[in-house]
């Protein structure tokens, strides 16, 4: 950095000229000059006038500041003279740029810097401009890891909210397409975009999203998952009511469907809405592949869901309390696995899955080369030593393995930890008062799910309340030529794509 | 309020466990066996309790006996259920029992009494099998079987292949039809279990004989129940033409003599249609049955004049049969066709003429169209 | 009052659980014991009753449009007297809900969980409905439109199954049928499903569309699955052995077995029994929180509905067992009910009529002057 060496610290330059500009440096110094990476350069072009230079050195780039508005500077010297006059009008001129914008006042001033803009202040006058030299060093675009699909585009948003635009807007050419940009958090100053297509999304559901948005009261959003926390119609739930996902093709075919998104700079995952219930079911995927093998999985996905929260509790309801149920084959082969357990069913099924989670989670934060030893400490030690030495049943390793991987069915993350929960509440009634408790569970679990809006929209809504039409993309995803209405449940302006 | 009550259900939760029966604390009762002594009144029952690991060959329960017989004397049936916990570490768990079996002159005392206890009683089923037994019960409770390993599941699958062979849904030879019959004058006809020896085959050793006849049990005659008392036993031929004309028997085979040979057919497909005249004083049971050929010693061609030979003999053969059951019903009073509950407008079902018109049709031979000669 | 919308399909799934109820468990083995193997006969005028009924309190509805069963008593009675009304209609409410919640225990108790204490079943089951009530409507309505097609399928593949034990003989009982003897001993089954669906008058007012389309449809339903739901009993099981039975339905299913494997199916009976009891002990519950709300103008649904929890729970256990209780259902139930389902209605049409009458003449001399 050969700047540096011309460059007076921001604590100490003390200028001698009075003036306006002057005074916007002085209390802009007077914020940030505590860090190091604070630059004030001033550019004394003649007597009377200069230009300050202001910027963060470690968030913008050098380089642009360098020959892009420093060069055109001190080489325009000598057109200077003439027009001193007017500075701003000067630099605007001799500074081609693009991303200028006029500031006055300091306020501003500090957020566009602190967004990595270079300030040029001229030391008369109250305007000064504002040069967008943002360093763009991200993460590079690279495929989903959380999401990634056999068949469909490898592309995964990134952490810059303009390149997730950037992903969007290549797939949308569409002159609907409106980005509202929002600012959340009185101290993160994160940039939030409220993405749909306005001749599509219905105008209640954008007012509605943008009025949450709005009332958001908090210092920091880090995450998408900030928002969705502050703008969730219901919190007591663990089910997710806003769908986030890292990839750009699923957030286009959901905004063509008058969906609404929720872009937040810092994060890959966008937010989508409003949902149902039963769109935690479908996977992008589904409409890459043929319409039946997508309905054949669609209803696999729905069928591990329920095996992932049903098989446990109805093995300790069917094991403890009932078993009149079972075929007598099956019971006596269970009774003569069972002849040395320790344990009731329900303490047995509840070590196993407790134990399970654990090793779960202790797949996801370990470094990847140690997984292997995990897992064959969690196949051996767990699965057949345990029932070898009869701690537990083989029948409730096969059980509980049976729930553990039909929850990794899930197309979606947070939908998967919903199960759990619910898996985990399902057990305790079963193991407290057999089948009765269960379907207590059952019952309560589904008032709960119908009670659930998403963002006015009924959770269950192509089943209750029943919408014949939107039932050609819930239990099965009909061929491409015969989608040629919009669903209904995301309350779109228009029927027909 | 809102943690009060949460706090509540929690606690109301811990109380829970109530109905709570671990598998490995049942004794999962396979058959159960009883017995009335008609002069005292005392039952004796006897529980067939399943060893499951002496079922399951998994862990080499081998050597082990595969079920364990209690059995209590009491004067009360309400009573077993106490009197079992003084000698069975395990809870009876009486779900799963596949077929009851009671003595010969229990049934002939009547078992009505049985009956109302099963059916009050929400644990016990109705629908299993039902079976007398005119061996000593102690002899056919205390004997192990071959190929099946438990008693229960061996009756259970013999009749069941049964069922299957005779092309019906299910056999009435459960209790629930016994139950169903209560009211009825056509009398149920239950198959009777005879042990085949003298001692008991009761360790597991004696299982491993090759002869699998002589020591086992099998079912040959039936027990005629009417209004829910044994009356008399019937020959199993005669309870074969009884489940032909209830047409609960849609496959059976017939031997019959064509031209001075033995000729066996199957029939199947039997369909039966009852017909009576205006003034219900002649019933007219017209019986269809496809025939196949499956044993031919006739020394001739099989013709379609031969073919129909085979049928006539068929239908003459099976006439007579149905004529022998009808005589035998009139003699001992037992009403086989049920007349007097379908016709409650008859005086004596005993007056009514019966006939019987039976038409069958080969539709399969065998490979050979000739027999060697 | 909830600000509720309900689409006539939601009604008529409202109706058709509402009235099936636990009526097809607990009616076939008393209603084939007084009226043998004409049982489904019985079944068949009770519903043409249920039909009348429900039209002429959808007439009554119609003269308020908006308004629920307490309001129009109000409205109609003025404050005091009409608060009466209102007051015994809630206690009417609260004593189905208490025999639904009762029956529905002791289906469990008898049948699958005989160690475990009533009131448990009791409070569990309510605390659930309750909890439904505290979320609306809307969430019952919606719940029961999506349980209906499980439990239809659940219910008639089995049942339709077992139909390989069907045996013609069992209605050919000797029985001297008299109508109205038969009539007159089997006044609980017009009573019990139908009379009770007085509670319905509550729930009106949500229904923006198709309501007595939806409403009539439901209940015709409910009749002809009962009538042939009865008429498979007697054809199965046979008149002598389900008038002995407390539970015939129950047994049939027990007593399923196809195919060797698939047996002890009444797991799935019982599922749908719970479902439906949840469902109808939901409906009445929230008419009873309903009326309250109304009639004292309450907005906070969930302080009146999970205090009447203790309420209903206590007043189930008045009945000592299951014979009291069917021998109360026997005797008086039928005289219980028409106050609620007839006199009052009437009362109440009598003097809307007579304002109406008032009214006229005012309203002819209105232009005249």
């Amino acid at each position: 950095m050969d700047n540096d060496k011309a460059t007076t610290r921001g604590e100490g330059s003390i200028l001698v000229r009075k003036g306006t500009g002057k005074l916007i440096v002085d209390q802009i110094a007077e914020r940030l000059g505590q860090s190091p990476d604070f630059i004030c350069q001033q550019l004394e072009i003649n007597a009377e006038f200069g230009v300050y230079c202001i910027y963060i050195s470690s968030i913008v780039t050098t380089n642009q500041v360098d020959e892009m508005l420093l060069r055109p500077i001190v080489e325009d010297y000598q057109l200077a003279e003439a027009s001193l006059k007017n500075p701003i009008d000067w630099l605007i001129k001799i500074i081609p740029r693009a991303q200028q914008k006029k500031l006055s006042g300091f306020a501003e001033g500090i957020n566009d810097l602190l967004e990595g803009h270079c300030l040029l202040i001229p030391t008369s006058g109250e305007i000064y401009l504002s040069y967008d030299v943002s360093k763009g060093e991200y993460r590079n675009i690279a495929e989903p890891d959380t999401e990634a699909s056999i068949r469909g585009p490898r592309e995964g948003f990134v952490e810059a909210i303009t390149w997730n635009s950037a992903l969007i807007r290549k797939r949308l050419k569409d002159e609907h397409l409106v980005f509202e940009s929002l600012v959340i958090g009185s101290k993160t100053r994160t940039r939030v975009y409220l993405t749909y297509l306005n001749n599509v999304a219905s105008v209640q559901v954008v007012d509605e999203f943008r009025r949450r948005l709005l009332s958001i009261q908090t210092d920091s959003i880090l995450e998408s998952a900030y928002i969705e926390e502050w703008i969730q119609d219901t919190t007591l739930s663990p089910f997710p009511q806003l769908i986030s996902t890292e990839r750009p093709d699923s957030i286009v075919a959901k905004l063509l469907e008058g969906q609404i998104a929720v872009m937040t700079d810092g994060t890959p995952m966008v937010l989508v809405g409003p949902i149902t219930f039963f769109q935690l079911f479908s996977s992008p995927e589904d409409y890459y592949q043929r319409a039946d093998i997508a309905t054949l999985s669609r209803w696999l996905r729905m069928f591990a869901f329920l095996l992932s929260i049903f098989t446990p509790a109805l093995y300790i309801a069917v094991v403890s309390y009932h078993q009149e149920l079972l075929p007598t084959n099956l019971l006596i082969s269970l009774a003569a696995q069972r002849e040395e357990v320790p344990f009731p069913a329900f303490i047995e099924a509840f070590i196993m899955t407790v134990t399970f989670e654990i090793l779960r989670e202790a797949g996801l934060r370990m470094p990847r080369i140690a997984g292997q030893s995990i897992s064959i400490v969690g196949a051996l030690v767990l699965g057949q030593a345990a029932v070898e030495a009869g701690l537990v049943s083989a029948a409730m390793v096969i059980v509980v393995s049976l729930t553990a991987i039909s929850n990794f069915v899930s197309p979606n993350y947070s939908f998967g930890i919903a199960q759990r929960i619910i898996q985990f509440s399902f057990m305790l009634l079963s193991g407290l008062m057999g089948l009765f408790g269960l379907m207590c569970g059952v019952f309560f679990l589904l008032i709960h799910l119908v009670s659930i809006r998403s963002f006015g929209v009924k959770y269950f809504t192509p089943f209750a309340p029943v919408v014949l039409a939107d039932w050609k993309d819930t239990m099965v995803r009909v061929p491409r030529n015969m989608m040629k209405r919009l669903p209904r449940e995301s309350l779109a302006k228009r029927k027909r794509r | 309020m809102k943690k009060c009550c949460i706090i509540f259900i929690l606690l109301l939760l811990c109380t829970g466990c109530w109905d709570l029966k671990e598998i490995n604390q049942l004794a999962i009762v396979n058959v159960v066996g009883t017995d009335k002594d008609p002069e005292t009144g005392t039952y004796t029952g006897y529980y067939q309790v399943v060893n499951p690991t002496g079922i399951s060959n998994r862990q080499g329960g081998a050597s082990q006996a595969s079920v364990y017989t209690f059995h209590f004397k009491e004067y009360s049936f309400g009573r077993f259920t106490v009197r079992t916990s003084t000698a069975m570490p395990r809870l009876l768990f009486t779900a799963h029992m596949q077929c009851y079996i009671i003595s010969e002159r229990y049934a002939r005392d009547g078992v009505l009494d049985l009956i109302n206890f099963l059916e009050l009683n929400p644990e016990r089923r109705t629908n299993l099998l039902f079976l007398v037994s005119d061996s000593p019960l102690s002899t056919v409770m205390h004997t192990f079987t071959p190929l099946e390993r438990s008693p229960g599941r061996f009756v259970r699958s013999l009749l069941d292949l049964h069922v299957r062979s005779a092309q019906t849904q299910v056999a009435p030879i459960r209790l629930k039809d016994l139950i169903e019959g209560l009211p009825l004058n056509q009398p149920t006809v239950i198959p009777i279990v005879h042990y085949n020896g003298q001692q008991p085959a009761s360790n597991t050793k004696e299982v491993e004989e090759i002869d699998a006849i002589k020591n086992g049990l099998s079912f040959t005659d039936g027990a005629v129940f009417i209004h829910g008392r044994m009356a008399g036993r019937i020959e199993m031929k005669m309870k074969q033409v009884f489940a032909i004309l209830r047409n609960d028997l849609k496959a059976f085979a017939e031997t019959m003599k064509v031209n001075g040979a033995y000729v066996d057919v199957g029939a199947s497909n039997a369909r039966i249609k009852r017909e009576w005249d205006r003034s219900a004083s002649r019933l007219t049971l017209k019986i269809y049955a496809d025939l196949r050929i499956t044993n031919n010693q006739q020394k001739s061609r099989m013709t379609v004049h031969n073919l129909h030979d085979v049928e006539k003999a068929f239908n003459r053969r099976l006439t007579q049969r149905a004529e022998s059951l009808i005589q035998l019903g009139l003699k001992k009073d037992w009403d086989f066709l049920g007349i007097q509950d379908e016709r409650h407008d008859i005086d004596s079902w005993r007056q009514v003429k019966i006939t019987f018109q039976v038409s069958s049709k080969v539709t399969t031979t065998g490979n050979t169209s000739t027999p060697y000669n | 009052m909830e600000n509720a919308k309900l689409s006539g399909w939601q009604m008529f799934t409202l109706t058709f659980i509402f009235t099936v109820g636990t009526t097809f468990i607990l009616l076939p083995g008393k209603l084939i014991a007084d009226a043998k193997q004409y049982g489904w006969l019985v079944t068949i005028w009770a519903f043409l009753y249920g039909v009348i009924l429900a039209a002429f309190w959808l007439y009554l509805a119609k003269h308020y449009p908006g308004r629920s069963l307490v309001q129009i008593a109000v409205q109609v009675l003025g404050k005091w007297a009409g608060g009466l009304v209102a007051f015994l209609y809630i206690l009417y409410f609260i004593q189905i809900a208490s025999w639904v919640t009762r029956n529905a225990s002791d289906f469990m108790h008898i049948n699958l969980m005989p160690r475990t204490p009533l009131s448990i079943f009791n409070i569990m089951v309510l605390l659930v409905c309750a909890y439904a009530v505290v979320k609306g409507i809307e969430s019952i309505a919606m719940a029961s439109e999506l349980l209906t097609p499980y439990i239809f399928i659940a219910y008639w593949i089995p049942m339709t199954v077992m139909l390989t034990e069907w045996d013609w003989r069992n209605f050919d009982i000797p029985y001297h049928f008299q109508l109205w003897t038969t009539i007159a001993n089997t006044n609980y089954t017009l009573a019990f499903p139908y009379m009770e669906t007085v509670s319905f008058m509550m729930l009106f007012p949500f229904v923006q569309r198709r309501l007595k389309t939806a409403f009539i449809l439901g209940i015709i339903t409910t009749g002809i699955a009962l009538t042939i739901s009865v008429f498979f009993i007697i054809g199965i099981l046979g008149v002598n052995r389900s008038s002995h039975l407390i539970y015939p339905i129950y047994i049939i299913f027990r007593e399923m077995q196809f195919t060797g494997f698939v047996e002890h199916l009444e797991a799935i009976i019982s599922v749908n029994i719970l479902f439906i009891v949840f469902l109808k002990l939901s409906m009445l519950f929230y008419c009873a929180v309903l009326a309250i709300c109304q009639l004292f103008e309450l907005k906070n649904r969930a302080v009146v509905a999970y205090p009447l929890i203790w309420v209903i729970s206590a007043y189930s256990l008045f009945f000592a067992n299951i014979i009291e209780n069917v021998e109360w259902v026997d005797k008086y139930l039928f005289i219980y009910y028409t106050l609620y389902a007839i006199v009052i209605p009437v009362v109440l049409i009598a003097l809307t009529w007579l304002k109406l009458q008032r009214k006229k003449p005012l309203y002819k001399e209105g232009p005249a002057a």
